[in-house]
């Protein structure tokens, strides 16, 4: 008899956790995740499973996941950044132009160390981000507009430093950000890049009064105000992070390709759009979690790299984000109303 | 007795009364701005820009922009935007001429009548953009994000009419299209029929309305759901317009032929003074924003500038443009 029950608490037990795993917000995007490496591995035969292809997915996937959490910071707030593609665009051009040891090149005269090139480019982006920040914040132009334009002064930067050419034969220590190990044939460093920024962003949106800040001003910028958080400033910041995580994600691309281009970085605003979509930030502001960021741009890199292995052409993967956005963004406003 | 006397007074200001009008008109500073960008532009570049054939090509190229803009215009004014035109636009161009080419990407197996071509491409951009309206109207998904994604829809689908090729070996009718008298008679008239249905029929009292304030235009009566789905179908069929006048101005089209429409027709709108907060604005301004763009776009290219100031420019209109209406806004307050 007390067998019977004890055994049947247990069981209800184990019911319950399950269920609270299943009710978990990232639940869904776990599976969804799992079944897509599943059907990619069974689709390729094997090939999309390979260790050293999962790890290509992990650092391919690191500059789009970078960029989607500079990305979610805008969309918490309830703007959105249209500019990353161009703000890695033009810092990485700023980089490269400064590391190559192409003398034709040089913008310095000389190749430049990673410890001067790198700082420069974070800074850059920074500072593009602050434009559209002061523009939104102070000026109140909206969001979407101040970034497509910072989008294109970003990239008309770009090819002011280039000229159009591509940029190759940067100094070799920059390889170890885009193709290194750690340790040699082990984890990825674009991938612990990745993590890092993750763990570190996750810790100031839950654990900071910064963070809280951000959520208060996307969930309603007036109540915000009235309980004494600096909106203005706010939005400013947000749009300075997306910057520089643009930039951080514009390193890693160049150093794991070590050439930069004019065309190196299309559609990354989608892409970064995309996966913070796709991890449940609402456009409307004020709700997200960061671990559904990174799952998100490892679902868009796992659909990426599963389509090149089966030699799809690029356009099918922009469709293929195109009808992912649009279904997911549905998802969010047809909860939002309340079913 | 008192009329007589008064009517010589009256005379009297017209003269004055018009010049005031003139100056206080809404697009008096925008009309000045080209008048005078055209002179400076000439002077700077020695009267390179003022040639017949350069300030023909400037018409030729602003046409294609310009009627786009205009079914911008018409989203924007209900507080939405579509970023689909360029993808939309590539669509129905690729399907038009995928239709008319002699060469093997022909998707009937005979080169279709222009008579037939015409009509499809424009219902091609409409059905588009009806795809917009339904995501905006019904679904209720932000305009931003739902033309986002029609636009990528909309590349992927042209990458599958022509397999990513350039599409050559048109019809040579095609041509006049595009070409001097035809394309910009068809961008006014495509501008007058817009400020007509703007200005004098009930719906487009609703697309102010409803842009103004959806909530006072939704209770009285208006009702609002359609109006964005209409707005929206406008916008495509002219994106569709503007595919079918760059490939009939170029005979020739690729896939990256249009990008960047998307963000020429809203700084279009941004500088003609239409308000991105919707209800706000007016199409005279919207062609005369067209027309700018064109002549600073041009007179880059003439003058031999490179693409870095080509972007650095339209990076900074649009931002001053929609800074400078919001500031103004602000003081009227």
């Amino acid at each position: 008899m007390t067998t019977q029950s004890v055994e049947q608490r247990r069981k209800s037990d184990s019911r319950s956790v399950a269920r609270r795993i299943f009710r978990h917000e990232n639940a869904t995007l776990v599976i969804i995740l799992a079944a897509l490496i599943a059907g990619m591995a069974i689709a390729t035969g094997g090939k999309s499973a390979a260790l050293r292809n999962m790890k290509m997915v992990l650092v391919e996937t690191s500059t789009m996941g970078i960029c989607a959490i500079g990305q979610a910071f805008v969309i918490l707030t309830g703007g959105i950044d249209l500019s990353v593609a161009g703000i890695a665009f033009g810092t990485s051009a700023l980089g490269s132009a400064m590391m190559t040891t192409q003398p034709f090149q040089q913008i310095l005269g000389h190749a430049a160390p990673i410890w001067q090139g790198i700082p420069a480019m974070l800074a850059l982006g920074a500072g593009l981000g602050a434009i559209s920040g002061l523009v939104v914040s102070r000026i109140k132009v909206p969001g979407l507009i101040a970034t497509l334009g910072v989008w294109q002064i970003a990239h008309g930067v770009g090819f002011f430093i280039t000229g159009g050419f591509t940029i190759t034969r940067m100094v070799a220590p920059l390889k170890f950000f885009g193709q290194g190990f750690i340790p040699e044939g082990g984890f990825p460093v674009a991938g612990i890049i990745l993590i890092a920024v993750a763990v570190i962003c996750y810790f100031v949106w839950h654990h900071t009064v910064y963070g809280q800040s951000v959520f208060a001003t996307g969930g309603s910028p007036g109540t915000a105000y009235l309980s004494g958080v600096k909106v203005q400033r706010m939005q400013l910041s947000v749009y300075i992070i997306s910057g520089l995580l643009a930039a951080l994600g514009g390193t890693i691309r160049t150093a794991r390709v070590m050439s930069v281009s004019y065309s190196s970085f299309d559609g990354l605003e989608l892409q970064s759009i995309a996966a913070a979509v796709i991890g449940g930030m609402s456009l409307f502001g004020g709700k997200g979690n960061m671990v559904g960021v990174v799952l998100g741009a490892l679902m868009i890199g796992v659909i990426r790299n599963g389509m090149s292995i089966l030699g799809a052409d690029p356009f099918l993967e922009s469709t293929v984000l195109g009808v992912l956005v649009i279904l997911f963004v549905g998802i969010d406003t047809w909860r939002r109303k309340g079913h | 007795m008192t009329e007589v006397a008064q009517r010589p007074e009256a005379e009297g200001e017209t003269a004055r009364g018009i010049a005031r009008r003139v100056v206080a008109h809404e697009n008096f500073v925008i009309g000045m701005v080209l008048v005078g960008l055209v002179a400076a532009l000439g002077g700077v570049s020695r009267g390179a820009t003022l040639t017949p054939s350069n300030v023909a090509n400037v018409l030729l190229q602003s046409s294609v922009r310009g009627v786009v803009a205009i079914g911008q215009a018409f989203v924007i004014l209900t507080a939405n935007i579509d970023l689909s035109v360029a993808g939309v636009g590539v669509m129905a161009m690729m399907m038009g001429g995928a239709m008319m080419t002699t060469q093997w990407q022909n998707i009937l197996g005979y080169s279709a009548p222009l008579a037939l071509v015409i009509p499809v491409m424009l219902v091609v951009g409409g059905g588009w953009g009806s795809l917009n309206g339904v995501l905006v109207s019904r679904l209720g998904i932000p305009s931003l994000i739902a033309t986002f994604g029609v636009w990528q829809l909309g590349y992927g689908a042209a990458y599958y009419v022509t397999n990513g090729t350039a599409l050559m070996e048109l019809p040579e009718n095609l041509a006049a299209v595009g070409s001097l008298p035809a394309a910009p008679i068809i961008f006014f008239s495509v501008g007058a029929a817009a400020y007509i249905v703007l200005n004098h029929t009930g719906f487009g009292r609703n697309v102010y309305a409803v842009g103004g304030n959806p909530v006072s235009a939704f209770l009285s009566g208006i009702n609002v759901r359609r109006t964005y789905f209409y707005v929206f179908i406008i916008s495509g069929v002219l994106a569709g317009l503007g595919g079918l006048l760059f490939l009939s101005r170029g005979m020739a089209a690729s896939i990256e032929a249009l990008r960047g429409l998307e963000l020429d027709s809203i700084a279009a709108c941004a500088i003609g003074g239409i308000s991105l907060f919707g209800g706000r604005g007016n199409i005279v301004g919207v062609i005369l924003g067209s027309i700018i763009i064109g002549v600073i776009t041009n007179a880059i290219s003439v003058m031999h500038m490179g693409h870095a100031a080509r972007y650095i420019i339209k990076g900074a209109i649009i931002i001053g443009a929609v800074a400078a209406d919001i500031i103004r806004r602000e003081r009227r307050r």
